[in-house]
């Protein structure tokens, strides 16, 4: 079909579908090139253009971006960028709009770590299923990282805070430059020889990709799959992401939050222990509860007897019960200089001395010392013997009303 | 503190008495087998919490020597 006359379109439209056909071809980008025409504007944006022998290309890194670069542009520097290509239509041009910056030479090493990751990966050293849990109540934590860096202050400053009762057990290593990972490596394969710690915080402060390199070093993220403790892996800030963090049984953004997830607080533990003590203290008190049910059919259903000559053969017998009191009033004594008052209030209640005050008794089987439960328990003419407040005395069970 | 009563694991003795709690519920105890899990429980907490109020964080290094023994060192 043909059209008798042209039809224009505007230029409004064609740089819509230019700009449709550009962005839609170039996802995402690795370009390298030679930085000239730098400006860092007072806005914060950095413009530029990249250019080769042949070619140019304009480029624009935001504010929001550039504020994490570890390096400052240059004109005349080797760059490796990634961004998107985008067009400016106010202007008809066409630019890089850069997320990522570094000096070239760089690149190599992101090759090494796609390459390495691609690998590991293969291999299964990165499979969930097979990292191991962390302890919930270490006992001990090791450290690996360097003995003057900010990340070991940061450690022990949450740890000493969070979590006094657990000890830590350091070993030094260097964390950039070529012998770190070689240090890193043995220092791994030391912890878990010594098998002294339950989990080990492996890791770093932030630094330029090149400062964190030992962290992508095959030979580290094959110690850290190898070790039989559970190791926590915190390399530089959240944004970098190391071999090792994904090798590792869990990833934490920074040493400190590492630190942080480690380490059960020592608050939240006597959290726990008051939650016990206040078990302990229920179950005990529906336990005597219980029998006090029973004493109290008991008493109803015996007569006693009173020969009050024979207090002084019973209290040998009643060695044992006497024994038994005392211990529960310690007990209670014991709460009542302590500093946990909603638990000490019922051990206080639960001491049977408190009980018999109220008017109730406990009798025994004058045999066997035996607390008597049932009146089967006793035949008809029995002695038994009647643990009261203030004293205990020997008693018989009645003979059966005719 | 003792190095012993330093390695009783929490998770130990909150299992110990869980397992205390559990049998003074059951109610099929004497009440002389009661009362010495009672104290036995009161004890446990008593113990762990003095662990955790009063325990002093103890930081060591791990060094190996030239015939790669590893040996533990404090450090303040």
């Amino acid at each position: 079909m043909s059209t008798p006359e042209p039809q224009a379109i505007s230029v409004s439209d064609l740089t819509q579908q230019i700009k449709n056909v550009l962005e839609g071809s170039f996802p995402i980008l690795w370009i390298s090139g030679e930085i000239s025409n730098f400006v860092h504007h007072g806005s914060g944006h950095m413009y530029f253009t990249l250019k080769d022998e042949k070619a140019e290309i304009r480029g624009v890194m935001f504010k929001g971006f550039n504020q994490f670069l570890h390096f400052k542009p240059e004109n005349g520097m080797q760059v490796l960028l990634q961004g998107d290509l985008t067009v400016y239509k106010a202007r008809g041009q066409y630019q890089i709009v850069a997320k990522k910056m570094e000096p070239a030479g760089i690149g190599t090493l992101y090759l090494a770590f796609e390459a390495l990751k691609k690998q590991l990966a293969a291999e299964g050293l990165f499979d969930q299923e097979i990292k191991q849990k962390l302890p919930v109540y270490p006992r001990c934590i090791g450290v690996i990282t360097s003995q003057t860096g900010a990340a070991v202050r940061d450690i022990f400053q949450v740890l000493d805070r969070r979590a006094p009762h657990v000890d830590v057990i350091l070993k030094p290593s260097r964390v950039q430059g070529d012998k770190a990972a070689f240090d890193l490596t043995e220092a791994i394969n030391d912890m878990a020889a010594f098998n002294a710690v339950d989990v080990i915080i492996i890791g770093r402060g932030g630094g330029s990709l090149e400062d964190l390199w030992p962290f992508n070093e095959e030979s580290v993220a094959r110690a850290i799959f190898a070790c039989s403790i559970p190791i926590i892996s915190a390399v530089g800030h959240e944004t970098d992401l190391s071999i090792s963090d994904l090798v590792a049984d869990m990833r934490a953004p920074t040493p400190s939050a590492a630190a942080e997830v480690v380490s059960p607080a020592a608050s939240d533990l006597i959290e726990y222990i008051h939650g016990y003590e206040r078990n302990l203290a229920s179950a005990m008190q529906r336990d005597l509860q219980k029998r006090w049910q029973g004493l109290d059919s008991a008493k109803d259903r015996f007569v006693l007897q009173q020969p009050s000559q024979l207090l002084k053969q019973h209290r040998t017998h009643s060695r044992e019960l006497v024994h038994l009191m005392v211990q529960a009033y310690r007990l209670g004594i014991q709460g009542f200089s302590g500093k946990f008052a909603g638990a000490n209030e019922k051990l206080l209640a639960l001491n049977p001395m408190n009980i018999l005050s109220r008017g109730y008794s406990i009798a025994y089987r004058e045999t066997d010392q035996k607390i008597i439960r049932d009146p089967q328990d006793l035949k008809e003419g029995d002695p038994f013997e009647l643990q009261t407040f203030k004293g205990t005395f020997r008693a018989k069970r009645a003979n059966k009303k005719k | 503190m003792a190095k012993k009563d330093k390695q009783i694991q929490f998770e130990e003795a909150f299992k110990r008495l869980e397992d205390i709690v559990t049998k003074l519920e059951s109610g099929d105890l004497s009440l002389e087998d009661s009362m010495t899990l009672f104290e036995e429980g009161i004890t446990l907490t008593e113990t762990c919490k003095s662990r955790l109020e009063a325990a002093e964080q103890k930081i060591q290094l791990l060094l190996k020597d030239s015939g790669g023994n590893l040996s533990l060192e404090d450090i303040d």
